[in-house]
């Protein structure tokens, strides 16, 4: 049967509960805000490869120089037996370093199909 | 002061420049010197090449070590363009009637061709383990799209690091430049043919590769049939004319290549994948039409394509 408690008693119960309930709102907003930082770090960016862009390249992104292979280069360590080993991704032919700019007068040299 | 030679080697033109004339004579027996051995090693026109005895047997142990290295180049290309420059079609070229250096290939003949369609992404399955090479059943390598390339990448950075000079190696159109460069950039002309003197567009390039694709110059008759060297693998046919020449700059004359041969097969999906790359170029279509893509400089004298 239900009890009609004191003034002060009910209070202090009110009080209580909008603590708990505070508490409880304040831990979820945090968990929830913590799960969605740990999945965008491990999710990547989209790409970009979609865009046809005709335009500048990206001045900013320095580029990475493949570099030339040269005979008698060392080869990797052989797999080891239940060794892990991932896919290798072929390195996509890199921009160059710098990009050529437009000139004039007598060339070196051509580059033309042969 | 820069000096310069040109010379005939692997079935083309080899120029070399330097930026100190003192250092031309070493740096040209350096350059003669690779490229032999690289003839040696990857001719598919010696019978007693590396890689005709390879293509024969279908497999090697112990392959010669260029032969294994511009092998491995030729896969990477492979696997970077998804198959579009794949180095196992040397049966379809040969069937197309490109079985022997180009300036022996008769320009023309009534004799029809038609080729059996390649087992599709054969590289895929060119196995190459401890100095041992096992080709798949029936594939003939053919490293024509890589090689040369690839050569001028190694002699272009063994000369200027050997010889502490700036050195631009032009093998056929495929050219490298390495070491520090002229104050004004080393001045390359692209355009159809490599032995163009006018036409198409003068740039300065300070790094890296630029190397210039074309379906014009290694051209042939067949009956009725115009034929020319960059192959669709899809089909083991030329490629359809779109680009009459594509030119690409990359870090190196062998990413500059392999893209600008790609996209000679990509047809008119090669802007976008050239710009999603960010590798300069210039496509010059069969009609005259100029696209550039990802930063390629405006042509500042407007000459024809």
């Amino acid at each position: 049967m239900a009890q009609r408690l004191h003034p002060v008693a009910r209070d202090a119960a009110v009080r209580r509960i909008a603590m708990i309930t505070t508490g409880v709102v304040v831990a979820s907003l945090a968990g929830t805000v913590g799960l969605g930082a740990a999945i965008a770090a491990a999710t990547p960016a989209p790409s970009k490869s979609n865009k046809t862009d005709y335009g500048e390249a990206d001045k900013n992104q320095p580029a990475a120089p493949a570099p030339p292979v040269l005979p008698g280069q060392p080869v990797p360590p052989p797999v080891q037996p239940g060794q892990q080993v991932q896919p290798e991704q072929p390195v996509q032919p890199a921009p160059p370093e710098q990009l050529p700019e437009s000139s004039s007068g007598d060339e070196d040299t051509t580059s033309g199909g042969s | 002061m820069s000096a310069g030679v040109r010379f005939p080697a692997i079935g083309t033109t080899a120029h070399l420049i330097v930026t100190d004339e003192t250092a031309l004579p070493p740096a040209e027996a350096l350059l003669r010197e690779l490229l032999a051995t690289v003839d040696t090693a990857c001719s598919r026109f010696r019978e007693d090449s590396a890689l005709s005895q390879l293509n024969r047997a279908g497999s090697g142990s112990d392959v010669d070590p260029i032969l294994l290295d511009a092998l491995r180049v030729a896969l990477r290309a492979a696997a970077q363009t998804d198959g579009a420059v794949d180095p196992t079609l040397g049966t379809a070229m040969i069937e197309l009637g490109y079985d022997r250096t180009f300036a022996e290939v008769p320009a023309s003949s009534p004799l029809p061709v038609q080729p059996a369609a390649p087992a599709r992404h054969a590289w895929r399955r060119v196995r190459i383990e401890d100095g041992a090479v096992t080709l798949p059943r029936g594939v003939r390598l053919d490293l024509g799209a890589t090689a040369k390339a690839w050569a001028a990448d190694v002699a272009a950075d063994r000369i200027a690091r050997g010889l502490g000079v700036g050195a631009l190696v032009n093998l056929g159109g495929d050219v490298a430049v390495a070491g520090e460069s002229p104050a004004a950039g080393w001045k390359v002309r692209v355009a159809a043919d490599h032995a163009a003197v006018r036409g198409g567009q003068v740039l300065a390039l300070r790094t890296g590769g630029l190397a210039t694709s074309s379906v014009s110059v290694r051209s042939w008759q067949r009956a009725d049939r115009s034929l020319h060297h960059v192959l669709d693998p899809a089909t083991g046919l030329p490629a359809p004319r779109v680009w009459r020449y594509v030119s690409v700059c990359a870090a190196g004359c062998v990413d500059a290549n392999t893209a600008s041969t790609a996209s000679l097969v990509l047809g008119r999906g090669a802007p976008g994948w050239l710009a999603a790359r960010r590798l300069p170029a210039r496509l010059v279509a069969v009609d005259g039409s100029v696209t550039t893509v990802a930063g390629w400089p405006e042509d500042s004298l407007g000459e024809a394509a």
